[in-house]
């Protein structure tokens, strides 16, 4: 199926479009600051005012929302790049110098992909003071592993094609192997990966927020509104549900252009996107 | 057969050894002084030096780090800053719950994610398969909290027919909503790899001999396809077994469910590391043991599979 016409990659688009735009233009759109109190509108049900309702300092859940995607998107896009860029020269190393370093680099890969994803990026955001750093630090610290190994694979197979031993006869230097050579071949695989992992990096931080270890209170992260939003569950559960909502089909959009791109670029789904 | 599995736990060592270091060396740079932590707030300076040289905190850190693959290998995993008690008594109490759980949820997610496979592969792209895949994409989208809190919601509280959280007695009904939330996104998994393995089975050329031999559909089916399809199926059922056990924490946080997933995050707010690291270190060799099993099963299962 081409790109422009799977329904995945539309519907996907539109509404990864629908959620930068309202990142980016949030300040613009929310009718609330997201910190502005009022004790005496606490826990109003949805309202024409207010209308995911009130949380219970009186803060409006609509706005807090709002301000939730840039926190999410944010980390989200900056974690899966930076474990892209780290994945790549790792597994492009890796496989193309072979011998020592090659081993040593799988054995941290081996490692790393041998925990349990969530309770690495647990243990190690505890080493950070709580907040975003911590997030962005311990999932980076974890996702770069899985586009090594794949990037190492697809090294693998490139290195002993005609193109590459070609440019090797005309004199080519190894980084220019590499990255003029070997790279662009790689872009769909890598593409696939950062779009399918963005969904795992976003829920992620919500986990890690929700668990109190990300985004201090009163930051607006999902995660967080969620945790405080799921004690008032009985008397408001507005306070919750509209957040979790958010994440549910951000987390759903993300995986619907994922898939789709893998659909379109890599038909016969060679690789583990992990 | 043999060697394969011997080389297999030879390639173990070295991965667990790391995994030890690792979660050693995080567990001792986090922020603070662990005596302190240990004595607490009122404890007095001799105190603290007293606990320090009782848990060699005043030792360089490589010797603490032999001392701690000695006590390792004795099955001592340190005492709980908190409880005062043995960090693998806390996992011997809280790990049933967590397994109880699992076990729950696989067989509610094998259960369903096989027949809705199954169905869908037999009516390819009609309205039942394209239902079904769509429904399976949603919940493996679906955060465990967003489903729990929904039901919880809806379930529990509106229409009361479930406890909401906890775990009661320990009657079935405490379990049913976790398990459902955990479960999910197994379901739409295995339902989606059910589906492609059995399309593929189903498109090879036994099958279309085993018919042809005029073998009643249900034999060809059940016999030759689902036989054949079962395999990698088996593989994800195994692999999502071994997660779930290591650390449902959201599931287990968000229902009050006792198990061990739900202590860490109690022993994170409390900053008691030696159950932290103990629990992350108990769940990691859980994790990489069931997936050890889960290779030399397939490769048992499906001979084709040669490991060289």
């Amino acid at each position: 199926m081409r790109l422009t016409t799977h329904p995945y990659i539309r519907f996907g688009t539109a509404f990864c479009l629908l959620l930068i735009l309202t990142a980016v233009f949030t300040p613009w759109i929310a009718p609330y600051p997201p910190d502005e109190i009022d004790k005496r509108a606490r826990y109003q049900p949805p309202s024409r005012e207010h209308w995911f309702g009130t949380d219970e300092v009186g803060r409006d859940v609509f706005s807090r929302v709002l301000y939730g995607s840039q926190i999410s998107l944010g980390i989200g896009v900056s974690t899966r790049t930076f474990g892209l860029v780290i994945g790549i020269c790792v597994g492009a190393l890796s496989g193309y110098l072979g011998g020592k370093v090659d081993m040593l680099l799988q054995r941290v890969i081996d490692i790393t992909l041998a925990f349990p994803f969530f309770l690495l990026v647990v243990a190690i955001a505890m080493i950070f003071p709580q907040g975003l750093t911590a997030v962005f630090f311990s999932l980076a610290a974890v996702m770069w592993a899985g586009m090594a190994r794949l990037m190492r694979a697809q090294v693998l197979v490139a290195k002993n094609k005609e193109y590459v031993q070609a440019a090797k006869a005309f004199g080519a230097s190894t980084p220019r192997i590499l990255f003029r050579h070997i790279l662009p071949n790689c872009l769909a695989v890598a593409l696939i990966w950062w779009t399918l992992g963005l969904a795992q990096a976003i829920m992620a931080e919500a986990g890690l927020s929700f668990l109190g270890l990300g985004a201090q209170p009163p930051a607006p992260s999902w995660g967080g509104m969620i945790n405080y939003g799921s004690q008032a569950i009985r008397v408001a559960p507005w306070v919750s549900l509209f957040p979790a909502a958010a994440l549910a089909l951000t987390v759903l959009a993300f995986n619907l252009l994922g898939e789709g791109l893998r659909d379109c670029l890599d038909p016969k789904n060679q690789h583990h996107y992990s | 057969m043999t060697s394969y599995i011997i080389r297999r736990l030879l390639l173990m060592i070295p991965v667990l050894w790391g995994v030890v270091t690792l979660t050693f060396f995080l567990s001792r740079m986090v922020p603070g002084d662990p005596a302190d932590a240990m004595a607490g707030q009122r404890a007095t300076e001799e105190q603290r030096q007293a606990i320090r040289v009782k848990y060699g905190f005043d030792r360089p850190i490589l010797v603490q780090y032999g001392l701690y693959l000695v006590r390792l290998a004795q099955g001592d995993l340190g005492i709980s800053y908190d409880s005062h008690r043995p960090v693998t008594t806390i996992i011997a109490e809280r790990f049933p719950y967590t397994f109880k759980l699992a076990f729950s949820a696989m067989v509610l997610a094998t259960i369903l994610g096989l027949l809705t496979g199954l169905i869908s592969a037999l009516m390819p792209n009609s309205w039942i398969d394209r239902t079904a895949m769509m429904l399976s994409l949603l919940g493996i989208s679906t955060p465990v909290f967003w489903l729990g809190l929904l039901m919880m919601y809806f379930v529990s509280i509106k229409l009361q027919w479930l406890p909401p959280s906890g775990f009661g007695n320990g009657s079935l009904r405490y379990l049913v909503l976790p398990a459902i939330a955990l479960g999910t996104q197994s379901v739409a998994f295995l339902a989606r790899m059910t589906r492609t393995s059995m399309l593929e089975v189903l498109s090879e050329d036994y099958i279309t001999t085993a018919r042809a031999k005029g073998m009643s559909p249900v034999w060809v089916i059940g016999k030759h396809g689902l036989a054949n399809a079962i395999i990698p199926v088996l593989t994800i059922i195994g692999l999502d077994f071994a997660s779930y056990l290591s650390g449902s924490v959201l599931t287990e946080t968000v229902f009050s469910w006792p198990g061990l997933g739900r202590h860490i995050v109690t022993a994170i707010a409390q900053r008691d590391y030696p159950v932290i690291n103990g629990t992350v270190l108990f769940f990691a060799m859980i994790f990489i043991l069931i997936n050890l099993l889960v290779d030399i099963l397939y490769a048992y299962l499906d001979p084709r599979i040669r490991y060289d």
